[in-house]
């Protein structure tokens, strides 16, 4: 007898037709488990999730970013365009230039000089009040009293 | 010529895994019909494994069909690590096989002692003689160690790789050489 031979012949075993169709229907009627959770499975799935979002958030930035400076650019971010911001910088300015000439003007109508201790030769119109006169009055005896507001705005001229 | 057929048989084959993997995926899925071909594939070969080493059909019809509800309701916690599917059904096999013979220590089976226990189909195209041959190394078998039966069933009944055989019983390749060396030394013993 060639053992390996009659090993081979074990192979012939088959099942019985019947029960090979009437289990598989028996087997496929039944649902898959659907997988266990776990903390560690939960935990994975939100750094995942996480991950994904942070990235996806990233690289919309990166791409709309880099296409702004173009004209292809679907759109268009005022706070990333320089001369957008520049234009912006310099109206700001501006309006705290004219602000602050309303404020000097008003200023200088309600403030009064002191000038009871002032020589009236020596008394200088406000607005000619600056770096000249300034030094003009460190030299003299006479002192004029200014508010800030005038003082800068006398320098500034 | 030769070569064509060649070219053939390995795109045949090439072809029959990638099928297989989609099969395997769809049915990790939840796709029944998936499974059902992974059921008309390896059914044959698991009933085989398993009535080779308990001898009883009924017994060998129940764990099979226990095998395969097992495989199907776990099949989502199925990983494909690159081993072959039939290595995690054998696992499944073996372990449903220790289940049986556990629950059933302590009974004593008059049927086991039966000599014509054995299923027909086993011989059916082969003469009287080939048939008590066959089932005369079948008992053989049986009164192996149950490894060394896994061993000879998976190797020399399904001719299954070295590789393949190693996955489904967690050994090394080199383990399982030298148990299909002893389990033949073994079965020439008591034959």
């Amino acid at each position: 007898m060639n053992l390996f031979e009659t090993l081979k012949n074990l192979k012939n075993i088959e099942p019985d037709p019947a029960f090979k169709e009437q289990s598989k229907r028996a087997v496929l009627a039944v649902m898959p488990a659907a997988p266990a959770w776990n903390a560690r499975r939960v935990l994975f799935r939100i750094v995942e999730t996480g991950a994904a979002v942070a990235l996806t958030g990233f690289f919309v930035l990166l791409i709309t970013g880099s296409l702004s400076s173009s004209r292809l650019a679907p759109v268009q971010y005022s706070a990333i365009d320089p001369a957008s911001l520049h234009a912006e910088a310099q109206a700001i300015d501006m309006q705290i230039h004219l602000a602050q000439l309303d404020y000097t003007t008003s200023a200088a109508e309600s403030t009064p000089v002191t000038a009871s201790a002032v020589k009236p030769s020596t008394r200088k119109p406000v607005v000619a009040a600056g770096v000249a006169a300034a030094s003009s009055t460190a030299t003299s005896t006479a002192t004029t009293t200014l508010s800030l507001d005038e003082a800068l705005q006398a320098l500034s001229n | 010529m030769a070569r064509n057929q060649t070219a053939f048989i390995t795109f045949s084959m090439v072809d029959g895994t990638s099928n297989e993997k989609k099969l395997i995926q769809d049915a990790v899925r939840g796709m029944s019909s998936a499974f059902g071909s992974l059921y008309d594939r390896y059914q044959p070969m698991i009933y085989r494994f398993v009535f080779v080493k308990v001898g009883r059909r009924e017994d060998a019809e129940d764990l099979t069909h226990q095998v395969f509800i097992s495989a199907w309701t776990n099949i989502r916690s199925y990983k494909d690590l690159g081993h072959p599917f039939s290595s995690w059904l054998y696992k499944i096999a073996r372990n449903q096989i220790i289940d049986h013979y556990r629950a059933r220590r302590n009974e004593t089976s008059l049927d086991e002692m039966d000599p014509e226990n054995f299923v027909e189909a086993a011989a059916a195209e082969a003469g009287t003689a080939t048939k008590m041959e066959v089932e005369k190394v079948r008992r053989a078998i049986k009164a192996l160690k149950p490894d060394y039966q896994d061993v000879i069933i998976m190797r020399f009944v399904e001719d299954l790789p070295l590789k393949e055989v190693a996955k489904a019983m967690d050994r090394t390749e080199g383990a399982i050489k030298l148990m299909q060396h002893r389990a033949i030394k073994e079965l020439k013993k008591l034959l």
